[in-house]
């Protein structure tokens, strides 16, 4: 197990996707932290005001999880497709499998390496919060006050938590469409819409009597965790310990499928 | 006893879930240390039976042992290289840290990189991005990888494909270095002159049977002569008299007979002797490609 993992992430360290990713994920952070500040100091501005007190340090866990998803979760759905599927187009399918580890051992390896690639991206998306957040505090001359120390960690466990959940969607189709531009593709559809309309279809049956179906899917219980996480509970038949649970399951059931098919699977 | 064969299938099948029958019933043996050649036209099931060897594809049905150990068995792909249908690489890394990657998982020192890269002659150009190199590269890195074990048993599934001559060449010569020693190399191929120049026993693959396997030269058969000659009557009457029946045969006019060469000067001695006038008479040996085209019906040229 030690050696594929070294061996994935000696391939993935300095993957342009991946390096991509996380740059992509610290602009839109540092964005949204100059979007809100613009309106914040301009009083005229279209989307009315916003409250300076809102971008202290203070804030920024909320702040930086509010950069990450869904943006983070549609990023997170593109790099998992990508991680899986170019295996299939590269043809590197078949040298990882005829090496000597066994093909769950492989997929293993390879998701745990993926997973500390969330870690990563969370990490980067936090990070860039804080510093944005700081700076703002010092130009406004206001003192930094940072959130406690573990509602930074829950923050950073909820934040890991959703890319990891969403990134094994996109892990798990690579490896069942075998390609990842139609993975990607399929995986995005999903989060910006189908769900979307699937959950409105089944909360509107028969005056919401399947409502507790609805709050299973994936993008629920991604929303109901960080809009809890944030004081507020825009979904409040979703608790924050069932959307951890559901995400938590998502997580294990599509490594087991995924990994399943790729123990069974004919490699042509 | 040491086991002499390091392959060995027993009526190995594979049928697609379509219905298509892609390798029927094949019995294969491969001997330790020698250079096999499995020949076969495009389609024939020569891949697909290469992925079984390695653990790629499951078989529909039948049995195989490879280096001692089921198909994909670690234990087994710890002793086998392969380079089955191109090389398969990370466009964006170095050949180098392709390389090391592949070390990493097959568990062998980062050292045995730089050996396998001199042995391909591929160190100077191994700093460059994998996507950016020629097909000749690409397939030099790929031989690298599947030699980076030191394996007892290298796989190596039409490994000129794509290849300019000068390329071929050396690829070939690449093969002959490898095989030397006590390793054995399983090319697949569908290059005869590929095969009759390196190999030590082919087999044959047609429409996923394995229609024949042996030494080259019991492929081939025979040297002989050919021999036309009039009155054709007393020419055969007389030249089933100096080699036997079963020596001689006609086809279009001329006999063949299935003997030395070198015999030629007292053949036409003794037919001009007997008032025989020989028009043709000159020695024959068939080509791979002829008993090529006999075992798996290809027209030739087609």
């Amino acid at each position: 197990m030690i050696a594929t993992i070294k061996s994935e992430w000696r391939k993935n360290r300095f993957r342009p996707a991946f390096l991509v990713g996380s740059g992509l994920m610290a602009a839109i952070t540092a964005l949204f932290y100059s979007v809100s500040w613009y309106q914040a100091t301009h009083a005229g501005s279209a989307d009315g005001p916003v409250s300076l007190l809102s971008l202290y340090p203070s804030t920024f866990v909320y702040n930086a999880m509010g950069a990450g998803f869904p943006l983070g979760a549609a990023m997170a759905i593109v790099l998992g497709a990508i991680l899986t599927g170019s295996d299939y187009s590269w043809g590197t399918v078949k040298t990882v499998l005829t090496q000597g580890p066994g093909r769950l051992t492989a997929w293993t390896g390879r998701v745990i390496v993926f997973m500390g690639w969330m870690g990563i991206l969370t990490f980067v998306m936090f990070v860039i919060g804080a510093v944005y957040s700081a700076v703002i505090a010092a130009t406004q001359n206001q003192a930094v006050v940072w959130p406690a120390a573990t509602e930074i960690a829950k923050g950073l466990g909820t934040m890991w938590l959703l890319l990891a959940a969403f990134g094994s969607v996109g892990l798990a189709l690579g490896v069942l469409i075998k390609q990842s531009a139609a993975a990607l593709g399929v995986g995005l559809v999903y989060l910006l819409a189908v769900e979307i309309l699937a959950v409105r279809f089944i909360d509107g049956l028969n005056s919401g009597a399947y409502k507790w179906i609805g709050d299973l899917f994936i993008g629920q219980n991604a929303t109901a965790l960080t809009q809890n996480f944030a004081g507020r509970a825009a979904t409040p038949s979703i608790s924050a310990e069932q959307a951890v649970l559901v995400l938590m399951a998502y997580i294990v059931g599509l490594f087991i499928v995924a990994g399943a098919l790729q123990r069974v699977r004919d490699i042509t | 006893m040491e086991n002499t064969t390091i392959v060995e299938t027993h009526r190995l099948t594979k049928r697609y879930g379509s219905g298509v029958l892609a390798v029927d019933s094949v019995d294969m043996s491969v001997r330790r240390g020698e250079v096999y050649g499995f020949l076969g036209p495009n389609g024939a099931g020569k891949t697909t039976t290469l992925r079984m060897l390695v653990g790629l594809i499951r078989p529909s049905s039948g049995t195989a042992t490879v280096a001692g150990h089921r198909p994909g068995d670690p234990a087994g792909l710890a002793r086998i290289g392969s380079l089955i249908e191109g090389p398969g690489f990370y466009p964006y890394l170095s050949g180098r840290a392709n390389l090391k990657a592949v070390a990493d998982l097959a568990s062998v020192s980062h050292k045995r990189v730089e050996e396998a890269l001199d042995l391909v002659e591929m160190t100077s150009r191994a700093g460059r991005k994998f996507g950016t190199y020629s097909t000749g590269m690409k397939m030099r890195l790929g031989v690298a990888a599947a030699i980076l074990k030191d394996p007892e048993l290298l796989i190596l599934d039409e490994p000129t494909n794509g290849l300019d001559p000068q390329g071929m060449a050396e690829m070939r010569k690449l093969i002959r270095e490898i095989g030397q020693g006590d390793r054995t190399v399983l090319l697949s191929s569908h290059l005869l002159g590929e095969v009759e120049q390196i190999c030590d026993r082919v087999g044959v693959i047609s429409n996923g049977k394995l229609v024949r396997q042996s030494t080259v030269q019991e492929l081939i058969g025979a040297k002989g002569v050919v021999v036309k000659a009039e009155p054709a009557d007393r020419a055969g009457e007389m030249l089933t008299r100096m080699f036997g029946p079963a020596a001689v045969s006609r086809e279009d006019g001329f006999f063949r007979l299935k003997t030395d060469p070198s015999g030629s000067l007292e053949i036409n001695r003794q037919l001009m002797g007997s008032g025989i006038a020989v028009s043709e008479l000159r020695p024959f040996e068939k080509s791979l490609e002829e008993v090529f085209f006999q075992l798996t019906g290809d027209k030739q040229g087609s």
